[in-house]
């Protein structure tokens, strides 16, 4: 199984609404469209927070975010 | 509570076989940046609206300052009096409440929020608004402490935790948007020249109080409670720096678990809270200079939204709100929150080279500390500088008598809107329900940094630069 940056990666999920969904109480003083998260997003395989350059072993490219796609 | 976030690690690709399969690479946001994230458009909208109101200001023209109309300066005494001025200014009301709603809908929009969800959360947001800055304007508020700010928060706590609103509503309780596009306009009357004279003793108190509440924090998590690292960087920074926006960037920067940041986000909300009403109300009993009072709340309170909250509420108890405010401004937004982005490359480049050195993939950039920049700081700058500059010809009588009623208090009048929609919808996301039981252990140590914060805080604002901030808001 390959690598690549999460950002890629099907099990990784930054859509903003969806962050704030998984994590109560993070709008309440933040906010998951602020400029400090960055791209950061959640890993459904792992339940890690990361940033879109992480890698592991994991890897399962997301057909939506082949470039060209 | 539960204890259920003890040590944990990352599982990143080891092997070089594992690395040189790697498929292609995605396009990041890049400049989308700059239509995809609050904090741009909270430059956009606060630099927009000052530019308005200064060409109608220019231009001679009254309808900034007639749509900047709020009921908090009544002072009525009657209800008859509230009832005359909204059925006498209704129409202005209404446009008001349009206007907004077309700027932050079209925007929310943009960055991926649901229009049908915001518009009607908004306009119930804007009218209870209007309550909150009603009950400001009566003439005995301050005699009952009913500080618009506390007022709100409270009000929104009651409805979210006892009427149980849908969950689509937070659409339009967009705390941080809403406080963001606030300090941009509060930059338009913050003097660039304060800045400057005060920003040096603001950065160092920030410097010296974030360092060692994030180690004091640090240390007690992992060696006193021997919690995961990556749990006690993001608490520590969490406490530290700027909050849950300061957790967020240290918990990706780290690989952190996702409870972790639920944890931190936890704490945080609770202990931010707390100190809305702790540190106020305390100063108020110490009889505290608003200036000094602005200083310590920025020093010690977690968040922007809930920093503005405390200031502005000690700020009208003690009779010079813009005094609170720009103690708490300097500290908190110039001191503070700058140095997000450096922790975050700081934690960023340990997690890589010591935690995990032979697990860690692409290394940190430099560049990470752009990235996390909270950009609505460049527009609160942007806007003192253009301000300032706007306004240095004006002579000290005509700066009194022409420029504040008719542009500054204006701009005073639309910020303090902005403000009252964050502090409300800090009440009405916080479902107690909703939060994660944290654990005694994250609980003990947060706690440790926060008792510590406080006193420190309060130490180096009263005692060691007391005479500095006590010579704000004159």
């Amino acid at each position: 199984m390959g690598t690549a940056p999460c950002f890629s990666c099907k099990h990784f999920v930054n859509a903003p609404r969806l962050i704030e969904a998984s994590i109560p109480g993070l709008n309440t003083l933040s906010s998951a469209y602020a400029s400090v998260r960055g791209e950061a997003g959640l890993c459904s395989r792992l339940d890690l927070f990361l940033s879109p350059g992480a890698e592991c072993r994991y890897f399962e490219q997301d057909e939506a975010v082949l470039p060209g796609a | 509570m539960s204890d259920d976030v003890s040590k944990g690690s990352t599982d990143y690709c080891e092997t070089k076989a594992c690395v040189e399969g790697a498929p292609p690479k995605a396009k990041p946001m890049g400049w989308k940046e700059l239509y995809l994230k609050e904090d741009w458009w909270a430059i956009y909208l606060g630099i927009g609206i000052t530019v308005v109101a200064l060409v109608s200001f220019l231009s001679g023209s009254s309808i900034v300052k007639s749509l900047a109309i709020n009921p908090g300066g009544l002072k009525w005494t009657s209800f008859g009096q509230l009832a005359d001025h909204f059925s006498k200014n209704l129409p202005l009301y209404f446009m008001q409440m349009v206007s907004w709603l077309v700027i932050f809908g079209v925007s929310t929009r943009i960055i991926g929020i649901k229009t049908r969800e915001f518009i009607p959360s908004f306009i119930i947001l804007y009218l209870l608004s209007i309550v909150m800055f009603a009950i400001g304007g009566w003439a005995n508020a301050s005699k009952y402490n009913l500080e618009p700010p506390l007022v709100a928060l409270i009000v929104g706590l009651i409805i979210a935790n006892v009427v149980r609103l849908p969950k689509w509503l937070d659409s339009g309780f967009r705390v941080e948007y809403y406080i963001k596009t606030g300090i941009v306009l509060l930059g338009a009357t913050f003097p660039i020249t304060l800045i400057v004279s005060a920003g040096p003793v603001a950065l160092f108190q920030a410097t010296f109080i974030s360092i060692t509440t994030c180690l004091v924090i640090y240390f007690t998590a992992t060696k006193v409670f021997g919690l995961d690292k990556r749990l006690g960087a993001v608490l520590g920074t969490g406490g530290a720096v700027c909050g849950v926006s300061g957790s967020m960037a240290i918990a990706s920067a780290v690989g952190a678990k996702k409870d972790y940041l639920y944890t931190a986000v936890t704490l945080v909300v609770i202990w931010a809270l707390v100190m809305i009403f702790f540190i106020p109300f305390v100063s108020k009993a110490m009889g505290l200079n608003p200036g000094i009072a602005g200083a310590w709340v920025g020093t010690s309170e977690f968040a922007d939204a809930a920093g503005f909250a405390a200031a502005t509420a000690y700020g009208k108890m003690a009779g010079n709100e813009n005094a609170a405010i720009q103690g708490f401004t300097l500290m908190k937004v110039i001191g503070r929150d700058m140095w997000i982005g450096i922790w975050s490359f700081i934690f960023a480049l340990i997690a890589c080279l010591k935690w995990e050195k032979e697990e860690c993939g692409t290394k940190p950039s430099a560049m990470e500390i752009w990235w996390r920049f909270p950009k609505f700081v460049i527009g609160f700058l942007a806007a003192s500088f253009f301000m300032t500059a706007v306004t240095a010809g004006y002579a000290s009588a005509d700066f009194s008598k022409v420029v504040k009623p008719d542009l500054i208090m204006p701009i005073v009048s639309l910020r303090s809107w902005t403000f009252i929609f964050c502090f409300l919808s800090i009440g009405l996301t916080t479902r107690f329900r909703e939060l994660k039981s944290a654990g005694v252990k994250p609980f003990l140590a947060f706690t440790t940094g926060v008792i510590v914060n406080v006193a420190l805080g309060f130490i180096l604002s009263v005692y060691v630069f007391g005479s500095h901030w006590s010579t704000l808001g004159k």
